[in-house]
């Protein structure tokens, strides 16, 4: 059967309608979780409502198994799958400064889109905000190329990392979001906030 | 909805099936290799594929049953001059059912063509397939051609080696 | 509560049988025989010495020359520009970034044909594209370039250009005898053939 559709074998502008039709499917979904209202997302930080980590997780969760699945099927070639490159220093602070911007704006660049797209203006301004942020990199770039590329590890598996098969990660990862699970609904009784849950 | 979960469970009850279908039509390769390449790449550094031809000469003059010469050059050429005793197989063909016998048994096979980089190719590719006992001739038809048809066998015998460099290397750096 | 069971349990088995599936390493990339076979075919993977030559010395960056002769041969005598990849060590880690690649087209070359074609039936069925074979070797490379061979007198004017154009070469790469053009043998034009009148008369 061989790869479900290998990239090279169908034009750039198919490519690109394709990943259009797939960025529709994705905002309908982040619409349909309720991801727009910003107090829905703020509040997986303060702990009334931990929708974020409950998509976020069953997401991954479907991409892995359907690709470990595939891969057993001979549909998806596991070894020309691009991997991203991974920058220690610079995955870690740039995660920093985006949860520190969740919480105080209420979305993530994603999201905001998607809440822009409904008409919500501080969505807009989050939008307006990110894109200066944006344009201040580009033209101090030359101060932060050293941090932003240091401690380069390469196309790195967490499963190459520890050591372990893509299956037995994948394992891993479900045992693991499903304690999540269960404890963040334990966090939802004791920190919520009737006030805010009754509103989204 | 009274038993929700009945109906999730048979969501992907209903996935796994479709997924167990798959597997059942997931085909084959018709012409998978047996072997891998660096399996193979092993075998080349070791490069005791390749049989001279003076070799050659003298298992054919004791008639020696257990090796064929496999020509591998297509039928016209194979007709104009060909090693005596030597079958034909012709290589756009040489996957075809009708000449697995003649690759596929126990005797000694010297696979060769003109020169000897085809018959290599062809080695590579039908070892790789799965046949074993295959050899090379090397220097192929034209060296045999030219030097072991006559009487006058012993000039010239480091040619029928591709591989040799044939040219003193100092000889051109001094000449700078 | 009951759905959030019914889902742990369903999403830990699935996990357990995700665990379980050996990890098979996929080779769609990798051709099978009769797909190499036609590849063999093709014969466009070959190139000659003299469109080499010509790339070195216009120093085109599109060729890469791979020499596939162990690493004392290789500092004995090497072709300008070309990489070591000693061919027992073709598939080692240090390397596979070199021959998997569809930056520039590799070259490979070695004291003949027969190594080279070895090399580019490895790499070609393993998928990886941009190999290519030097016809004939570094062998070919003396014959035709370093020392090339004056045509008869009775071959054409393509022969001679031919020739000029590899003194020119080999001028270029071994920097010796530097040909004026009063010393050059002039370009004889062939002569054109008499046309041999049809013998009249006798038997029909």
């Amino acid at each position: 059967m061989g790869p479900i559709i290998p990239l090279f074998e169908i034009s750039e502008e198919i490519n690109l309608l394709i990943a259009f039709l797939i960025g529709l499917g994705f905002g309908f979904a982040l619409e349909q979780a309720g991801f727009s209202s910003s107090r829905k997302l703020a509040g997986m930080f303060y702990g009334y409502d931990i929708t974020v980590l409950k998509v976020f997780f069953t997401a991954a969760i479907t991409a892995m198994l359907g690709l470990l699945f595939m891969n057993y099927l001979g549909m998806i070639d596991m070894s020309i799958v691009y991997v991203n490159d991974y920058f220690m220093s610079s995955a870690i602070i740039g995660g920093i400064i985006m949860g520190a911007g969740f919480i105080i704006g209420g979305f993530c660049p994603g999201t905001s889109v998607c809440a822009a797209a409904i008409g919500k203006i501080d969505a807009m301004y989050f939008i307006g905000g990110s894109l200066i942020g944006i344009l201040l990199f580009g033209q101090t770039y030359p101060l932060w190329e050293k941090l932003h590329n240091a401690q380069h590890l390469g196309s790195l598996k967490l499963s190459d990392s520890i050591g372990v098969s893509d299956g037995i990660l994948g394992l891993l990862v479900i045992a693991a979001a499903v304690v999540m699970f269960w404890v963040g609904e334990m966090a939802e009784r004791r920190f919520k906030r009737e006030d805010i849950n009754n509103e989204i | 909805m009274k038993r929700p979960y009945i109906k999730i469970l048979g969501l992907i009850v209903v996935v796994l099936a479709v997924g167990l279908i798959f597997t059942s039509l997931k085909s084959s390769k018709k012409y998978k290799f047996n072997k891998s390449a660096e399996k193979l790449h092993a075998e080349l550094v070791a490069a005791k594929h390749y049989l001279d031809p003076y070799k050659a000469l003298e298992i054919i003059s004791n008639k020696d049953e257990n090796y064929i010469f496999v020509d591998i050059r297509n039928p016209r050429e194979f007709d104009n001059f060909h090693i005596e005793s030597a079958v034909n197989v012709p290589m756009q063909r040489a996957l075809d059912e009708e000449y697995i016998p003649y690759l596929k048994n126990d005797k000694i096979k010297v696979l060769y063509s003109n020169e000897s980089i085809k018959a290599d190719q062809i080695w590579l590719l039908l070892t790789q397939y799965g046949y074993e006992n295959l050899y090379v001739l090397q220097g192929g038809a034209t060296y045999w051609k030219e030097n072991m048809l006559s009487k006058d066998l012993f000039k010239s015998k480091s040619e029928y080696d591709d591989e040799k460099l044939k040219f003193d290397i100092n000889k051109v750096k001094a000449s700078n | 509560m009951r759905i959030r069971f019914v889902l742990s349990i369903v999403l830990v088995c699935l996990g357990l049988v995700a665990a379980i599936l050996p990890q098979t390493k996929n080779s769609s990339m990798e051709l099978d025989a009769q797909q190499l076979l036609n590849e063999i075919q093709l014969e466009n993977y070959v190139i000659s010495v003299d469109e080499m030559a010509n790339a070195l010395i216009n120093n085109d960056p599109e060729y890469q020359l791979i020499d596939l002769r162990p690493e004392a041969d290789f500092k004995a005598y090497s072709l300008p520009g070309s990489l070591n990849i000693p061919f027992d060590s073709l598939f080692s880690e240090t390397w596979v970034p070199y021959i998997d690649q569809i930056a520039r087209k590799n070259v490979f070359y070695s004291n003949g044909t027969t190594l080279a074609s070895e090399a580019w039936m490895l790499t070609k069925q393993k998928g990886y594209k941009n190999n290519y074979i030097l016809n004939g070797g570094l062998n070919n490379w003396f014959a035709t370039i370093i020392e090339p061979k004056e045509p008869a007198s009775t071959d054409g004017e393509e022969a001679f250009f031919q020739y000029e154009a590899r003194l020119g070469m080999k001028q270029f790469f071994t920097g010796a005898g530097a040909v004026s053009s009063s010393s050059s043998k002039q370009v004889k034009k062939p002569v054109p053939r008499k046309k041999k009148k049809m013998v009249a008369g006798g038997c029909s």
